[in-house]
């Protein structure tokens, strides 16, 4: 049988779901910080493997929404789902300014323009101190349910919504449009695609999707801090993708998971984890590029975008 | 040896500076001591050097298992230096107290995760906590990581958590915590000695400017100084505070902007590789015949010392007064034995002068074996979480600063504060070095406990 | 208030920090224009400019051991970059752009943490600064960033020399620009693209060498100077010698003022000219007219 999303998405999510009978609180949580990390990267994806755009700003769009919880949460006291709205709402609108401005060009130059953004919502998050809490952030994010298992199937639950809306998408004709924009803008032009409202639309749809995740992770923190927004995390979403393998749906998802394994191991076991990290993301570019979920959906049969 | 003393000794201690005491009480390695008192004026005074200390054997109610003791510091990146001195200090007590046979017996054993990689701090710490079996935790380098700590060792984790270099107010004195504590000094009082020292001795001082850095420690210093300064010289011209961002490494236009306004102070904020690059800025600039006194908080720091070197120590000019957390030359080896064992068996070890987190996070190492052996006195059993935390309170313990008095009211440790000016290690050191200590009494610079002049 | 001595001391601080900006951006700037390949590596390659300063500097003092060290840093750096180039970079030139950043990305991790097995991770501070100061009333110019300052520019006239009246610098232009063409004439198109890295690298090793006695060298030091020297060469015009000596006096400049003026603005602002300049014209101010491929 050849391998499909939607039995590779199930097949994922329930090993997830009885993970924490088998893991410790701790392996349970750095689960739940995968999962938080794969949907940002999956949501990522939507953007670079489907509409052929590289961000190296997605940062931003995990920080804003991690931010906007928090600071509803603890600042406004908001209930979690208020927050959470809220910080759709305005995950949305950056989004959408920034996606407006950055997407009057591609490739490299969008690359940096978002990159450049990114950084941007970095300083204000450093400057702003009433808001934001300048470098020490906010802490004391009320975690809903308290404890973390519970947590991690609220988390589970939602990635799950999250990840099955998106593959919705790029199964509809929205999809479609989206890909055939990434194998040749011309032509889509050409066809009759509205390709920079599509494209605007893609970079939104990416954000919220990155922005859900974030907004997660702020209470299984219980705090957030400017770090979340900075660009070398952006270069990791674009790492995790990249793990995982761009060119299936579940990659990035894996990706994030295997991420947080990778650097927990790494860490633990050398003082230059950095080096080992290095080391492991060029062989990986140069020897794997599909990644290694691509790799094994390829050898299983499955077609690769 | 170790012994018993009155909380009410230590603050006279502590008042009359711990020198007098020492030399005073003509007594070696304990501070003072005096039988049985009772009750919760009770203190112990644990002698920190060499390993003669003999302890209980252990007994019923002690797990055979070593103690697992996890730390977290910067090990990598630009600040990785101070894991290296934090931690080395911390092996080593854990080696002497292994050699006198542990504390109550049980073997200490060290287990760490680097607080440089950023996005897994509380993972990490969860992680020894929970996978790894540390009971107790001890470090943390970043005043950010330190907040954002807090729910999960208050909520989440319940394990003792002493921080030895952090240094926000808002970690102790803005609620006090239950399982967090403090042995290292934190901001408030060295600012406070700061405007202190700045009113005394610079009284024709008109004008005073800062350059820090541009987050919360930079901005909190600043108001700290600024507002003592202000009570004690309502005259005094406060100038436009300059802040620059983390890791700037061209001081220049600010320089050359400080030529022209000529303040009389310039209180600086700068710490670490900053520090450094800032004061060798200013002294190819010509800074220091410009101004009268050059005030940091943060320069005495072995490795922002080391990082100016000897050459760059201006002669003549205006007096640079540095502070830190702990000076390996004070109290003074020569008549305190603690501070004496302590630098000498460092150097040995590793060849170098201790830092100042070097100092703290070996107090931090006593005061643990101090508490659980005060608990166990108590109880007759190892102690459990909020046991320990019980006999942290109001505990002393002779660290290498000096005497520490962890405040019960906020679990905020307490030594003097000092003062030194820049002077040239001339060979005899192998950087530059802080000479002509003045040192405050603690009772005169640290705000009542949960009383801060920093915004909550 | 403001004299002439103070007017005097700024511009040379705008104009040291300028030619220190200039040295790495337009290395930056060359590779990306005739190999497309940007290099996110390049400020650890500044890095290993100024540590390697730092160790000829300590180990003879004196104004000559200064030259040495640039020299030193440029060529070492070249060499460096030359191992890079031929053993990982020239496997991926026309690949996808998210191929070359990461792979650029890995190989910061993999410098820095090497540094810091070199050098240790402390901030290693570098001698005082040869060659003695200049008084000008209250101010203090140190002769160091005067010559800083003339290396710079000299660099810039030997680009602009190199690119406009050699048959070297026509055959790298010719390589980039019309690679076919350029192969059919006879020019190895690959030695080309490794001068150019070897070059561009030089540069930045060279830099890092300059900033290195007024500096502090520590590992991740480059990180700074590569967001920098990328809002500087957008600005300026990417592949552009030029454009790198426009966008490192804006920047330099920008930042000399603000700090005197509203320091709060000071790095904001940089990334604000960066934004407008690539809304308004995103090939930069002396880009070419290369037509973005979508």
């Amino acid at each position: 049988m050849k391998p499909s999303d939607y039995w590779a998405l199930v097949l994922v999510f329930a090993l997830l779901a009885v993970a924490p009978a088998l893991a410790g609180p701790f392996y349970t949580r750095l689960l739940a910080t995968g999962i938080l990390y794969g949907t940002a990267a999956v949501g990522f994806n939507v953007l670079f493997g489907y509409t052929g755009l590289l961000s190296f700003g997605h940062a931003m769009f995990w920080g804003a929404g991690a931010y906007t919880v928090a600071i509803g949460m603890v600042k406004m006291g908001l209930s979690f789902p208020a927050s959470l709205a809220l910080s759709l709402l305005v995950v949305g609108v950056i989004a959408l300014v920034t996606g407006f401005l950055s997407l009057r060009h591609t490739r490299i130059y969008f690359a940096m323009l978002t990159l450049a953004f990114g950084q941007l919502l970095y300083a204000i998050a450093l400057k702003w101190r009433s808001m934001t809490g300048a470098d020490e952030g906010i802490y004391g994010v009320p975690r809903p349910l308290g404890d973390v298992v519970l947590y991690y199937y609220l988390i589970l639950g939602v990635s799950l919504v999250v990840l099955l809306a998106l593959l919705k998408i790029l199964k509809s004709p929205l999809g479609l449009a989206f890909r055939s924009i990434r194998d040749n803008p011309f032509r889509a032009e050409v066809v009759g695609y509205p390709v920079n409202r599509l494209r605007l639309l893609s970079y939104t749809i990416s954000g919220l999707a990155t922005g859900v995740a974030g907004s997660l992770y702020a209470p299984l923190q219980t705090s957030v801090n400017p770090e979340s927004l900075y660009w070398t995390f952006s270069a990791a979403i674009v790492f995790m993708a990249i793990l995982g393998g761009s060119r299936v749906f579940i990659g990035p998802f894996i990706g994030g998971l295997l991420y947080v394994f990778i650097q927990d191991t790494a860490m633990g076991a050398t003082e230059y984890w950095l080096l080992a990290t290095g080391i492991t993301l060029g062989a990986l570019i140069l020897l794997l590029p599909e990644g290694i979920v691509g790799y094994i959906w390829r050898r299983l049969g499955g077609r690769l975008e | 040896m170790g012994g018993e003393v009155g909380r009410r000794d230590f603050l006279k201690i502590a008042g009359a500076g711990v020198l007098g005491l020492i030399v005073g009480a003509g007594v070696g390695y304990s501070i003072g001591s005096r039988g049985g008192g009772g009750g919760t004026e009770t203190v112990t005074v644990t002698q920190t050097a060499g390993g003669q200390q003999a302890s209980q054997q252990a007994a019923g109610g002690i797990p055979g298992k070593p103690l697992k003791i996890g730390y977290m510091y910067f090990m990598t990146g630009p600040f990785g230096t101070y894991g290296d001195m934090a931690s080395k200090a911390l092996e080593m007590a854990a080696e002497e107290v292994n050699n006198a046979g542990g504390i109550l017996g049980r073997k200490v054993e060290l287990i760490s995760k680097d607080e440089a990689d950023r996005e897994r701090v509380v993972d990490n710490i969860i992680k020894m906590v929970q996978d790894e079996g540390a009971e107790i935790l001890v470090g943390i380098d970043s005043s950010g990581d330190s907040l954002k700590l807090i729910d999960t060792i208050e909520k989440e984790l319940q394990v003792p958590l002493i921080v030895t270099h952090a240094a926000t107010p808002k970690l102790t004195e803005c609620a006090k915590r239950k399982y967090i504590f403090r042995v290292s000094m934190y901001e408030e009082p060295i600012d406070v000695a700061a405007a202190i020292l700045a009113a005394e001795n610079y009284p024709d001082a008109a004008k005073v400017a800062n350059i820090g850095p541009d987050y919360a420690y930079g901005w909190d210093s600043w108001a700290v100084f600024s507002s003592v300064l202000k009570e004690l010289r309502p005259d005094i011209e406060l100038l436009d505070p300059v802040y620059t961002k983390l890791g700037t490494t061209d001081y220049a236009s600010y320089i050359d902007e400080f030529n022209r306004q000529k303040p009389d102070i310039l209180f600086s904020s700068l710490w670490g590789g900053d520090a450094a690059t800032f004061f060798k800025q200013a002294v190819q600039k010509g800074l220091f015949n410009n101004i009268k006194a050059y005030i940091n908080p943060m320069l005495g720091a072995t490795d922002t010392l080391k990082a100016i070197g000897d050459e760059n120590v201006p002669q003549g000019g205006a007096d640079i007064w540095g502070s830190g957390r702990y000076w390996f030359d004070y109290p003074p080896p020569s008549v305190y034995p603690v501070n004496k064992a302590f630098v000498d068996n460092f150097k040995s070890k590793y060849g170098e002068y201790p830092a100042y987190v070097s100092g703290t996070s070996y107090t931090a190492l006593y005061a643990i074996k101090a508490a659980v052996e005060r608990a166990y006195a108590e109880k007759g059993s190892w102690p459990d979480p909020d046991d320990f935390v019980k006999a942290m309170e109001d505990l002393v313990v002779a660290g290498p600063m000096g005497p520490v008095y962890v405040r019960g009211g906020d679990h905020q440790g307490m030594y003097e504060v000092y003062w030194g000016k820049l002077a040239r290690g001339g060979g005899k050191y192998p950087h530059p070095i802080l000479s002509d200590l003045k040192v405050f009494s603690p009772f005169k610079v640290f705000p009542e406990p949960l009383k801060t002049r920093v915004e909550c | 208030m403001v004299d002439a001595g103070f007017l005097v001391a700024q511009l040379v601080n705008a104009l040291f920090y300028s030619s220190i900006l200039f040295m790495i951006a337009s290395g930056l700037s060359l590779i990306f224009g005739i190999t497309r390949i940007l290099n996110l590596a390049h400020g650890a390659f500044y890095m290993l400019g100024a540590y390697i300063m730092y160790t000829v500097m300590t180990a003879l003092p004196g104004g000559a051991s200064a030259v040495l060290g640039i020299l030193a840093a440029g060529a070492l750096v070249a060499l460096i970059g030359l191992l890079v180039e031929a053993g990982l970079l020239r496997r991926v030139y026309g690949k996808p752009e998210e191929v070359q950043l990461l792979l650029t990305f890995a190989l910061i991790l993999v410098l820095d943490d090497l540094a810091k097995m070199i050098w240790g991770p402390e901030y290693k501070s570098l001698t005082t600064l040869p060659w003695g100061s200049l008084a000008v009333g209250d101010y203090t110019i140190p002769v160091y960033h005067l010559v800083a300052i003339a290396v710079a520019l000299a660099s810039a006239v030997g680009l602009w020399l190199l690119f406009s009246r050699t048959t070297l610098g026509k055959k790298i232009r010719a390589s980039a620009s019309y690679p076919e063409v350029a192969e059919a004439l006879g020019v190895d198109t690959r030695r080309m693209f490794m001068a150019t890295f070897m070059l561009g690298s030089a540069l930045a090793g060279a830099s890092g060498a300059l900033a290195g006695p007024v500096l502090t060298a520590y590992p991740g030091m480059g990180t700074e100077a590569i967001v920098l020297s990328f809002a500087i060469i957008v600005i300026g015009g990417m592949g552009s010698i030029l454009g790198a000596l426009a966008g490192a006096l804006i920047v330099g400049f920008t930042r000399t003022v603000m700090a005197v003026v509203y320091p709060v603005l000071e790095v904001a602002l940089i990334y604000i000219v960066m934004a407008i300049v690539l809304l308004v014209k995103p090939t930069g101010l002396f880009g070419g007219r290369e037509v973005e491929r979508r």
